[in-house]
This record gives structure tokens, C-alpha cells and sequence, in this order.
């Protein structure tokens, strides 16, 4: 193997010297905590209003409600988190069944529920902290714009299937909510400091405490420096190396009894190195690969407050601001949302319990253009409110849930995401759901009223006039519509063996995909709600605790999507050949966790997934299979004492490198490199 | 190589489900934090609660926190003893069953002693001793403070006519903050 040696950019520097400030500032905040001994009650001093505010947190427990809940909905723990070794959210999602997470380069990822993958995703909505992080520029999520600090999540919470009735639009085909500990559950400090090869330094700190006699708070940073994987076609540098700091806060209070408030925000930046192609100019050489870079940027904050009302009503109020910028060597993006939400939960009889809520949300975008991408400034609006009733048919049997979302948007106006869901618990330990559930994904700003360059190229005989073909937005474009059948079972074997199946049929109708502009002289394309969808699958998860010491957890997912036009007459394409391709027919996952001796931990991941197709972006009918393959990282954890940990891992360590996706856009097929890294954690 | 991987892959995930249909037992999972806090608890409880001047003779002013049954707290407790309730010093009795009860202002009866709560009432009843558990049904056999989980929050129920009769006195603070008062 040759290595290479690339001189530091000042950018890079830059970030990781602020990073190494930012550690230290924060060390030395915590230094007069050292004098209190390892083992000594940190409640001890705290007063009984600040003690009823702790949450009991217990090793691998899994929310009660996941039992009551009629939709498929997977959990992923912080123990499940700490024990896999992983250091991005998207990784961490592979855990759950029915979603299909490939990493594309060192940044980007591909993920997915149930079909549809790619780049820009585009069915699945994805909330940290009840905040949007989906894009309204193209409809998806820079998953390298999420960095909170992965200690920092109680919990990652993977819904599959429609989410539109409480989430609103775009939760087509799942909803992933990554929620982050209480204040209360992070006191005391903790530092943690790590190097490897891919991952080549991580490093983060995070201090928490009590404010006053009835609020806790805390304060961290973390920063990672990631190397760059491999070109799959020549086996050179994918230059994709990517370094992002993150920093925050975060607070939660009483005030009496009855009203619980929360504060939180978030400073980022990030920045990657990237290849662009096809990267097309309107001169020669009309088609090139764009070594270049991004970087993101960004700040959020978020309030919401809760009041308990008399007869066990619930009020909550919250609002947030997220503002960010994305430049690239081919556009440059800004945003900045304001979001209100209210929520009332009450029961009307014995049988009722009534959540309704309502939602104001307003996105200001501002776009820098370029020969290849062009999206106009925009304001846009979102209104929207929802009624969701649950029925008690039978006490503690048979539940009904049915409610409906109503939306109002700028793009295609009023949009209705009713469902209904029964649930049956023929048993304590057995319980059979079945829902049907209608969700949009409205209309990206892209493929509203923007444009990007699918080719250029000189005109014959003189070869001095450039040809574009454009692929331009349509107002006309309506909203992507899909109606969900699903059913599952859950089963509690034993106290250590638990079963949880999910089956769906998705029917979609007014699929995006491109035609072939009106005007004949022209070679342009132009967004298209033309064609349909049917995508049926089963989901298995299974846990068992095998030994006191040892606990194994199974998942396989199974699943077809077919993509056809809506009018029969037309013969299929390759985009629908693409999309049915493009998601892997079988995918299984095992994890184990051993605790074989009383500090030492051992932890092991296989993954199979089965292979894809993805296509070339130059050469559009040119296919880019991605073979099936095997991904096994594993991991060994000593904790000399208790406050201190030390890991060593290793990822994807079958293979010196592996390609898991064919990206539609950008980034040329990158296979993703072993990776080995070290990390020390010490709570204090 | 791919193909030798690949074999070894399977292999592994062979072996995995080999043992996956095996069965064993499960641990029970009692967290150090939960007697962290409910340590902590006892501290506030102590400092709400006024006693009868009789319970703190000239010979034994010192504050006594008797566990009874197997002790739950671990190294929770440790540190207790620098701390001071109303100026008193905290002595930490442990004790092995409620039938021989030293003098103690606060005891804390393990889950150990599920089954013999019935010895409770009679032992306490004219004492001025405030009893404090986490059986489910503490106080509806006679204790004064029972501890409750809800939402995944401590809480507790604290029986305010029993400590009456025994003349002990609860701030108002502490009952608003309760779960539920009897």
C-alpha cells in the first residue's frame, strides 16, 4: 500500500486547532470537579425537586410503549450505540431492520426504509430532538451535518412505514427520532480522546450540572478528522476526507410541579473534501472531475415547554430556529426555518385519549447558482394540524387509533395524511397490530422550480456552440402519495427472548421521474409525477439474552419494489429498473455483546446485504452492479476502573475495503476502508 | 480473496446462530444509580422531618440511618457521613431483621423483608421512627414513606396520619412534593 502524504490545508488546521481549544477550555472548567472521589454520590447534595426530576435509567431497557405501539418501530439504545463501536448516527441505523444504510464516501450516506435509497433519499423524515433535519432543497438529509455528540443520544427511535399523520409530510416511508438525554441522566464530566487510521482523531468533552435548585445543564464539543476511503474503478484516493466539529448545550427545569421546561442548541461546522462527477461547463472540456470541497455550517435552538393540566391534560409548546449553510463547488444553499408547534393530549370519556396539535413552520432559503445547478430564492410557508384519537374497544385488549393530518404547503397546498391503526393484546406478552396509512412527500425546491445540467457537450460541424440538456422543475409537480398496509406481531417469549415481525404492501402513486420536454427542438427534461410503485417486505428483529453475561440480537429484512409508469402504454426504463434494483432483495444483521470477564466486554457485528445495482451518471444506460458482501466489525472494551474506558475497534474488518453503494449523484462509486481506531472515555 | 471472505463470513454467522437457539437466564439489572438516588432521597427526607426532642437524648445527639434486610445502597451511602441533618452527625446502623431494631430516627427496609412487613406495625408503632421502603405496599402495612416509580422518576407516597400519632412532623414542602399523602 502506498501512502500518501497531503500537506494539512490552513481550513483543516483551522477546525481541529479550535477543536483542541475548545477541549481544554472545557478540561479546565471540569478540573476542580477531580477533588471529588470516583466512587462518591453525586445526588447526595441535590434537593427533592431535583432528585424527582431524575430519570431511572437501567442497562438495556427498551421503552415500555414499544409493546402498545400498533406500527413497526425499532429502538436503538445508547448501550446499543456504546457496545457497537460506531461514530456516526447513519451508522448506528444499520442496527435497525427495514432500513438499508450504505455509506457512499467518508460523508455521505445512503439511507433508506423500505426503498428508494440513495444520495438524496428522499421518503424518510429524520427529527433530532423533535427539530427537521431534512432539506427542503432536494428532499433528504445531509447525514454529515448531523454530528451530535453520539454519547449524548438516550436513544434512536426507527418508526417504518407512513408517519404523516402526526409527523406531517414527507414521513412516506418511516421517521427516525434521535433523542438526546435529560440533563439530569449527563452530570459530572467526561472527556474522551481517540486515533485510528480512518478515523484518524476524535476527540469530545462534555461537562454537565446543576443550575440553581430546580434546573440541570451541560455543554459539550466534539470533533472527528476522518481519512479517505478508495476510487473503486482505479484504486486511487477517493479524496474524501472530512473533519466536522460540533459543539452545544443543553437544559432542562422545573417549575412546581407541574411545568417541565427545555433549552437546547447547537454550533457546527464541517467540512469535506469531495470529487465531483460528472462536474459539466459550458467549455472545453465540457465534462471534468471536480476535485473540490464543501463545507457546512450551521446553528439551532430549540425551547419547548410542558404543563401538566388538572385530570392528567398535557400542554406542550415548542419552537426552534435552525439556520445553516452548504457550499459546494457546484451550488451554495442557506437556510433558515422557524417552527412552532402546540400539542394537547386529554382523555374524553373513559374510552378517549385525544392528541391534537398544531404547526406553523416558515423556511427562508437563499441559493448561490452555478452552470450546474440553479434553485430560485424562496419563502415558503407550512400550516398544519392534527387530530389523533385512541380507543379503548376492549381494556386492555384491543385498541383503535385513527387520526388524520391536515397540511397546507406553497407548493401543492392542502394535503391529508389520515390512518388507522388496531392493536390487539390477546395476551400480556403477545401482541398483533395492523394499520393503513396514507403519506406525501411534497414537492422538493429543485424539482418545483429549479434546474440542473444533465450534459453539455460541443454541436457539430464547427464544434464552437455548447449544447445543454437541462433537467428543469415543474410547478405543475404534485406531491408523491403512498398507501400503507402493514401488519406485525410482537411476542415476549421469555424475560430474555423477545420476537417483533412487521409485513407491509406500499402502493405509491405519482412517483417522480423525468420526460422529455414538450418543445422538439429541445433535449431538456423535465420533472414528472409519471410513474407508480408497489414495494411489499418483512422485517424480523429478535433479542435474546442468551447468557447473564451475553446478549445476541438478530435482524433480517426481506423486501421488493417494483417501479412502473403510470400510463401502461410506455415501454419501462432504466430508472425503473434502477430503483427496483437498487435496494437489496435480503439484508441480516447479528450482533453480540459478551461481558466475559468482570471489566472486559467484547462485541461483535456481521451484516449481510444483498447486492444492488446503481447506474453510471454519465453514461446513463451503463449499470454499476454492487456485488453483495459482508460487513463484521468488532470490538473489545476495558474499563480498568469504573470511570475510565478504554476501546479498541475495528470496522468492516473482512475486507480491506468495500463498496456499499453506487450513488445517483456526485460522488463516484468509493469503496469504504477497513477501519481501525483506539478510544479512551473517562467520566469524572 | 473475496471468495475466502465470504466463506469465513458465513461461517461466522453460522456459528452465531448456532448458540442463538440455546436458552439461559437472565440477570436482573438493579442499578447503582437507582440507590444513588434514593439515598439521596432519604438525606432530603431527614431534613423535612422533625422529630420528637426526646429521640436525641444528651448521650446520642448523632442522626441514626439504620438499613435493615440486605443492603441494597453498595458504596451509594458512602460519603453519607460528612453530611449533617440540622447540625446532627449521620451514624449509619446496618441491621438484620426488624425484630431487633436499635434506636434509629430513619430506617430503610430492604426488599429482603417483602414477607415480613407484618413485624412492622407492631415494632414502630410507638416509636418515633420514620420507615422508608420501595416494597410496593409499604405504607398500607403500616410504613411512613414509600417509594413509587412513575414515568421512570422516583417518587413516593408518605403516610402523614401515621406519623402523626408517632408525633412526627413532616414540612409542608415535602407532602406537596409527594406523590400521594394518606
Amino acid at each position: 500500500m502506498v501512502i500518501k502524504r497531503i500537506p494539512m490545508d490552513p481550513g483543516k488546521r483551522k477546525i481541529l486547532i479550535t477543536a483542541a481549544i475548545q477541549v481544554l477550555f472545557l478540561m479546565q472548567a471540569a478540573i476542580p470537579v477531580l477533588a471529588i472521589s470516583e466512587e462518591d454520590n453525586k445526588y447526595i447534595d441535590m434537593n427533592l425537586e431535583q432528585l424527582m426530576q431524575m430519570t431511572i435509567t437501567s442497562v438495556s431497557k427498551k421503552p415500555q410503549t414499544i409493546a402498545d405501539t400498533a406500527a413497526a418501530v425499532f429502538v436503538i439504545t445508547q448501550e446499543d450505540i456504546r457496545r457497537s463501536g460506531v461514530t456516526t448516527i447513519p451508522e448506528a441505523l444499520a442496527m435497525a431492520p427495514g432500513l438499508q444504510v450504505s455509506r457512499i464516501s467518508s460523508s455521505k450516506w445512503s439511507v433508506a426504509s423500505r426503498g428508494f435509497g440513495g444520495y438524496t433519499s428522499n421518503k424518510l423524515l429524520v427529527m433530532i430532538d423533535g427539530r427537521s433535519v431534512y432539506t427542503p432543497a432536494y428532499s433528504g438529509t445531509f447525514w454529515d451535518m448531523q454530528n451530535t455528540l453520539i454519547e449524548d443520544i438516550d436513544r434512536i427511535e426507527v418508526i417504518r412505514g407512513p408517519g404523516g399523520t402526526v409527523w406531517g409530510a414527507n414521513a412516506v416511508n418511516g421517521v427516525v427520532n434521535i433523542i438526546t438525554k435529560k440533563t439530569q441522566d449527563t452530570l459530572g464530566s467526561m472527556v474522551r480522546a481517540g486515533v485510528g487510521d480512518q478515523e484518524k482523531v476524535s476527540a469530545a468533552a462534555r461537562h454537565g450540572s446543576t443550575i440553581g435548585t430546580s434546573a440541570f445543564g451541560r455543554l459539550y464539543v466534539t470533533t472527528n478528522d476522518r481519512g479517505s476511503n478508495m476510487l473503486a474503478d482505479s484504486g486511487q484516493d477517493a479524496q474524501d476526507g472530512w473533519q466536522n466539529i460540533q459543539s452545544g448545550f443543553r437544559m432542562d427545569g422545573m417549575v412546581g410541579a407541574k411545568n417541565e421546561w427545555t433549552l437546547q442548541g447547537d454550533l457546527y461546522k464541517n467540512k469535506g473534501d469531495q470529487i465531483v462527477y460528472p462536474y459539466w461547463s459550458d467549455s472545453f472540456p465540457h465534462l471534468k472531475t471536480d476535485y473540490s470541497d464543501f463545507t457546512a455550517s450551521g446553528g439551532n435552538l430549540t425551547g419547548s415547554w410542558q404543563r401538566k393540566l388538572t385530570g392528567g391534560d398535557l400542554l406542550t409548546l415548542k419552537a426552534y430556529y435552525d439556520g445553516n449553510n452548504r457550499e459546494e463547488s457546484y451550488y451554495e444553499q442557506t437556510f433558515a426555518t422557524v417552527d412552532l408547534d402546540l400539542q394537547y393530549e386529554t382523555a374524553l370519556g373513559e374510552r378517549n385519549s385525544l392528541t391534537m396539535g398544531t404547526g406553523f413552520r416558515h423556511i427562508d432559503s437563499d441559493f448561490e447558482d452555478s452552470f450546474q445547478v440553479y434553485i430560485p430564492d424562496q419563502n415558503k410557508d407550512l400550516y398544519s394540524a392534527f387530530l389523533q384519537d385512541e380507543i379503548k374497544l376492549i381494556a386492555d385488549t384491543l385498541w383503535l387509533t385513527v387520526g388524520t393530518k391536515y397540511e397546507h404547503n406553497d407548493f401543492t397546498g392542502s394535503e391529508w395524511q389520515p390512518s388507522a391503526r388496531l392493536l390487539w393484546k390477546p395476551a400480556a406478552n403477545h401482541s398483533i397490530w395492523t394499520a393503513v396509512a396514507r403519506a406525501v412527500r411534497t414537492p422538493s425546491m429543485l424539482e418545483d422550480s429549479g434546474a440542473i445540467t444533465m450534459a453539455s457537450f460541443p454541436v457539430p460541424p464547427l464544434y464552437t456552440t455548447t449544447q445543454t440538456i437541462k433537467l428543469w422543475g415543474n410547478s405543475e409537480y404534485n406531491s408523491e402519495t403512498l398507501i400503507a398496509y402493514e401488519a406485525g406481531y410482537r411476542w415476549q417469549a421469555k424475560r430474555n427472548l423477545s420476537l417483533d415481525v412487521a409485513v407491509y404492501y406500499n402502493d405509491y402513486d405519482d412517483i417522480y421521474t423525468t420526460l422529455s420536454s414538450t418543445d422538439p427542438t429541445s433535449f431538456d427534461l423535465l420533472f414528472a409525477n409519471a410513474k407508480e410503485a408497489e414495494g411489499h417486505g418483512v422485517e424480523i428483529s429478535v433479542n435474546w439474552q442468551a447468557r447473564p453475561w451475553w446478549s445476541l440480537m438478530f435482524a433480517y429484512t426481506w423486501q421488493e419494489l417494483s417501479v412502473n409508469w403510470q400510463d401502461p402504454s410506455l415501454v419501462a426504463t432504466l430508472d425503473d429498473q434502477f430503483y427496483t434494483k437498487n435496494n437489496p432483495k435480503h439484508q441480516a444483521s447479528v450482533r453480540s455483546a459478551i461481558d466475559f470477564a468482570e471489566n472486559w466486554q467484547f462485541n461483535c457485528w456481521l451484516r449481510y446485504v444483498d447486492e444492488i445495482q446503481g447506474r453510471d451518471n454519465v453514461n446513463m444506460t451503463e449499470v454499476i452492479s454492487v456485488p453483495s458482501y459482508f460487513l463484521f466489525d468488532a470490538n473489545l472494551i476495558w474499563k480498568p476502573w469504573n470511570d475510565l474506558e478504554i476501546m479498541l475497534a475495528g470496522q468492516n474488518l473482512l475486507n480491506s475495503s468495500q463498496l456499499q453503494y453506487a450513488a445517483e449523484l456526485i460522488t463516484p462509486p468509493t469503496e469504504i476502508e477497513r477501519s481501525i481506531y483506539g478510544k479512551v472515555t473517562w467520566h469524572f | 480473496m473475496r471468495g475466502t471472505h465470504n466463506k469465513l463470513a458465513w461461517l461466522l454467522m453460522l456459528s452465531l446462530f448456532a448458540v442463538f437457539f440455546n436458552l439461559g437466564m437472565v440477570r436482573a439489572e438493579t442499578t447503582m444509580q437507582e440507590y444513588q438516588l434514593k439515598a439521596a432521597f432519604l438525606v432530603n427526607f431527614a431534613r423535612f422531618i422533625t422529630w420528637p426532642e426526646q429521640v436525641f437524648p444528651p448521650d446520642r445527639q448523632d442522626f441514626q440511618l439504620c438499613v435493615v434486610g440486605a443492603d441494597p445502597f453498595g458504596t451509594a451511602l458512602r460519603g453519607l457521613e460528612t453530611k449533617k441533618i440540622n447540625g446532627r452527625a449521620i451514624r449509619i446502623t446496618r441491621v438484620d431483621s426488624l425484630k431487633h431494631i436499635p434506636q434509629c430516627h430513619l430506617l430503610f427496609v430492604s426488599k429482603s423483608e417483602k414477607d415480613r412487613l407484618g413485624q412492622l406495625s407492631a415494632n414502630m408503632e410507638k416509636r418515633a421512627v420514620v420507615t422508608v421502603s420501595d416494597i410496593t405496599g409499604f405504607v398500607n402495612a403500616g410504613g411512613s414513606i414509600e417509594f413509587v416509580t412513575e414515568k421512570d422518576r422516583l417518587s413516593f407516597i408518605i403516610n402523614y396520619s401515621a406519623l402523626k400519632q408517632q408525633g412526627i412532623r413532616a414540612n409542608a414542602s415535602m407532602l406537596d412534593l409527594a406523590a400521594s399523602v394518606r
